[in-house]
Parts: structure tokens; C-alpha cells; sequence
């Protein structure tokens, strides 16, 4: 098995990598950048865990082989603030007591950041739409819904 | 967990085909999205050191275009592409139901129609509004192209006809003009999860039912335009008792298909209840429960 040279930005940053086309752009993005934050939950493309922007889309990280996330412009949850100060939607989440665990919390955060990025100001319906690709466990769904309607709000103000 | 891989990018869709059809680099495996042929590895049904032939690159598969009064989809298109495309929503609006409702918004932005048709799952959400519309298959070869219909290239549960070689290059769909539509669809869960029953029906109407066009997907291997009812529509005034009868016959057909099941006192009765309600959409008539 022969390693594939591929370039990509990551949160803003340049990497030229060598990376082994069995691995997932998931396993590049933990292993080799350390970016720690994307969470591998059931590796099939249904918890949303591992949400990700790619090319300004929301995708499964874990269902993208990393040679495919070639030339591409990646944005994880480490990406979202800007070192010094949370996103608007991270502050919210924790306003609104939006995790317990905090697992699915990074894919939330991704979905939501997805959605608000497209459609600024969604409707309660738009929202569960939109964050319907990723499952959390404990808190029931409502606080994360009520987040992202109070930070889409706040960004609104910006 | 992914075994060892061989892995090929070709930058055009000559080379792409050149490598399919090259003997020394087999076996091998077409990647698009990915969505699907990922889990396949996981799961160990690929052999290690297979040549993945990574096609996701390719523009020229990308295409999504009204031409000589046809749509046509190129094989890359991804789910949320047509979901959102209004070519779609005017000339196949089933089909744009159908992918904006395929799994989760995060699998609608990396799966491809092509990779859904090749995949041919039963449960496969492009199909049944594909088949409405006797949607056809350009398929290439390094040396040939064919052309075949949907119907005839699903082969069962997971099979297709897609030869050594071979690429799904786009999709031909002819627009039903003058028709109303009906879309029914089962799942356990709203979301992520995967369809039991998909129900479309397309129906010309002038007082009587001039043309009834209807499928169901996900309850046989293959889906399947029930064309016993499209029959026995045409010509009749809609109403309740008619659309009672039509849908007797069609989970008739299902039970023909599949044999009795463990789950056919469960998806009989909710199959014809699919299928009237479907019928009413299409046809404006009240709903009758």
C-alpha cells in the first residue's frame, strides 16, 4: 500500500501530508493534525460525531477516505473560535446547559455552524432539520435547539 | 479496520476508464462518495490490496442539465445537488423529494445518485421516482457506451447488470408532463434511519385516469413499477373505492414478489394504506382516513 501526498487546509492553515488511503480524513484529523475535538462515535455515518465542514459543507468525517479531503477546505470545532474567544454558538451552548456527556457536542456544534453559515435565520423546524445528523444521548435534543436559535439571534446583532 | 488499499485518481474521465478496463489492477472498486463503499469496507467485503479507483475528482461526471427535453444527471451529482436543484424540483419532483430525504443532511452532502443506483440497495431512495420516469443509464466502457433502462439494470438486492469495467457515466430522465404526484415513505425513525416502503404514483387525469404511472421501493430486492394497478387505472374515474381496489392489487403483487413474510401482516395493510393515500395526493380527491 503506497501513501498519497495531499494538501489541504485545515482551520485556516496550510498541511501537505503522506497519508495511508486505508486512513479517514477522521483519522488524519485526530492522529496526525491532533485536532482531538472531532469524536469518533459509531464510525458508520449515523451519530454525526464526527461532523466536519468540507468545503463549507457538513459531512461524516469518518465516511470521507483522507486522500478524497485532497485540496479541500476543512473547518473543525477547534476552528470555530478564534483563540481567544468562543463562537457565538459554543457560548450558547453553554448558556443553555446544551450538553451533559459533551460527546456529540463538537458534531452539534458543526451541524449548527453548517446550517446557520446557509440560512442565518432558521425556524425551530430548519434547526431540527438541520441537526437531524447527529444523535445525543442525553440531553433530550431541546437545550441544543434553544442554542442555536439564541445564537443565531445574537449573530444576527453582530 | 479499513484493510490496506491500492489507491487511483485518475484526472479525467479517459483515464478513469482506461484504469477500469486495465486487467493488472483489479480487483477493483469504485469510490464516489463514498457514503456506501466505506462501510462495505469496514465490513470486510472488500479484499485488501483492491484498487480503489477514486472517481470523486471527475468533473465531467458532475453535470446536472435540460437537454433535447431531457434532464440530465450526471452519475457525481450529490443528493442535496438535486434535493436543491430547481431543474429537478420542475421536472422530477419525486426524485427531488426522494434525495432531500435520503439519511442526514451530512450523507446528502457526499452521496451521489450514481453511487445510489450502483449500490442498488432495496431500499434505495433515487429509485422508485427514477423508475416513474423509465429513467436510463449511460453507461461507459474505455471502448463502448450503452444506454439501458433502470428497470432492466437493477438485477436484485445489491446486483446490478454494471459490467467488468464499466461506469455509470449519467442519468437520462424523460419529465412526465401534465401528471399530479403523490410520494409516500415509511421509516422507523424521521431521520437517519433507512426507509421500509417508499410509495410513487404519477397520475394524467382528465375526468378518468388517462395514465398511472406508480412504484414501490423497499420491500422487495428490487423496486418495482406495479404496472398490474397502472392498468387497471386507466380509464377509470378516481375515487375511494377505486384507489381501495388498486392498492389490494398492488400489495397482491408485493406478496407475488417476496413471499409471505414475517412482516407481511404488517406491510400489507400499511403498504395499501401507503398507496391510497398516495393516489388521493395525486389525484386532489379528500383523504379517506
Amino acid at each position: 500500500m503506497n501513501k498519497v501526498k495531499i494538501s489541504l487546509k485545515v482551520n485556516g492553515r496550510d498541511y501537505v501530508l503522506d497519508v495511508f488511503p486505508n486512513k479517514r480524513l477522521l483519522d488524519i484529523l485526530r492522529e496526525e493534525l491532533g485536532l482531538t475535538g472531532t469524536k469518533e462515535g459509531c464510525g458508520i455515518g449515523e451519530c454525526g460525531a464526527c461532523t466536519v465542514l468540507v468545503d463549507g459543507e457538513a459531512v461524516n468525517s469518518c465516511l470521507v477516505l483522507a486522500p478524497q479531503a485532497d485540496g479541500k477546505e476543512v473547518i473543525t470545532v477547534e476552528g470555530l473560535g478564534d483563540g481567544e474567544n468562543l463562537h457565538p454558538l459554543q457560548r450558547a451552548f453553554i448558556e443553555h446547559f446544551a450538553f451533559q456527556c459533551g460527546f456529540c457536542t463538537p458534531g452539534m456544534l458543526m451541524a449548527a455552524f453548517s446550517l446557520i453559515s446557509k440560512n442565518p435565520q432558521p425556524t425551530e423546524e430548519e434547526i431540527r432539520k438541520g441537526l437531524s445528523g447527529v444523535l445525543c444521548r442525553c440531553t433530550g435534543y431541546l437545550p441544543i435547539i434553544e442554542a442555536v436559535k439564541k445564537a443565531a439571534e445574537e449573530m444576527k446583532k453582530c | 479496520m479499513i484493510p490496506p488499499l491500492n489507491y487511483l485518481r485518475p484526472e479525467n474521465l479517459e483515464v478513469a476508464l482506461s484504469f477500469l478496463a486495465d486487467e493488472s489492477l483489479r480487483p477493483h472498486f469504485i469510490i464516489a462518495g463514498g457514503t456506501d463503499l466505506i462501510l462495505e469496507l469496514r465490513k470486510g467485503n472488500i479484499p485488501p490490496d483492491s484498487f480503489l479507483v477514486d472517481i470523486s475528482f471527475l468533473r465531467e461526471l458532475r453535470m446536472l442539465d435540460l437537454k433535447n427535453g431531457e434532464l440530465q444527471i450526471g452519475a457525481l451529482v450529490t443528493h442535496q445537488e438535486i434535493s436543491n436543484s430547481d431543474l429537478v424540483r420542475t421536472f422530477a419532483p419525486l426524485l427531488s423529494r426522494a434525495c432531500g430525504e435520503v439519511g442526514t443532511p451530512q450523507v446528502r452532502a457526499r452521496g451521489t445518485i450514481g453511487g445510489n443506483i450502483a449500490h442498488a440497495s432495496p431500499a434505495a431512495d433515487s429509485i422508485p421516482p427514477l423508475l416513474l420516469h423509465d429513467a436510463v443509464l449511460k453507461l461507459r466502457t474505455r471502448d463502448s457506451r450503452r444506454s439501458v433502462p433502470l428497470s432492466s439494470f437493477l438485477k436484485g438486492a445489491y446486483s446490478t447488470d454494471l459490467k467488468e469495467g464499466e461506469l455509470i457515466e449519467r442519468i437520462n430522465i424523460s419529465p412526465l408532463k401534465g401528471f399530479n404526484f403523490g410520494f409516500e415513505r415509511l421509516i422507523f425513525r424521521e431521520r437517519v434511519g433507512i426507509p421500509r416502503l417508499i410509495v410513487c404514483v404519477a397520475l394524467k387525469i382528465s375526468q378518468a385516469i388517462e395514465e398511472a404511472r406508480i412504484s414501490v421501493g423497499a420491500t422487495t430486492p428490487v423496486a418495482f413499477r406495479v404496472k398490474r394497478v397502472e392498468d387497471f387505472l386507466k380509464g377509470k374515474f378516481p375515487s375511494n373505492k377505486i384507489f381501495q381496489e388498486a392498492s389490494r392489487i398492488a400489495s397482491q403483487e408485493m406478496l407475488e414478489i417476496s413471499g409471505k413474510r414475517w412482516s407481511t401482516p404488517y406491510k400489507k395493510p400499511v403498504l395499501e394504506a401507503l398507496l391510497r393515500r398516495a393516489l388521493n395526493t395525486a389525484s386532489r380527491l379528500a383523504r379517506d382516513e
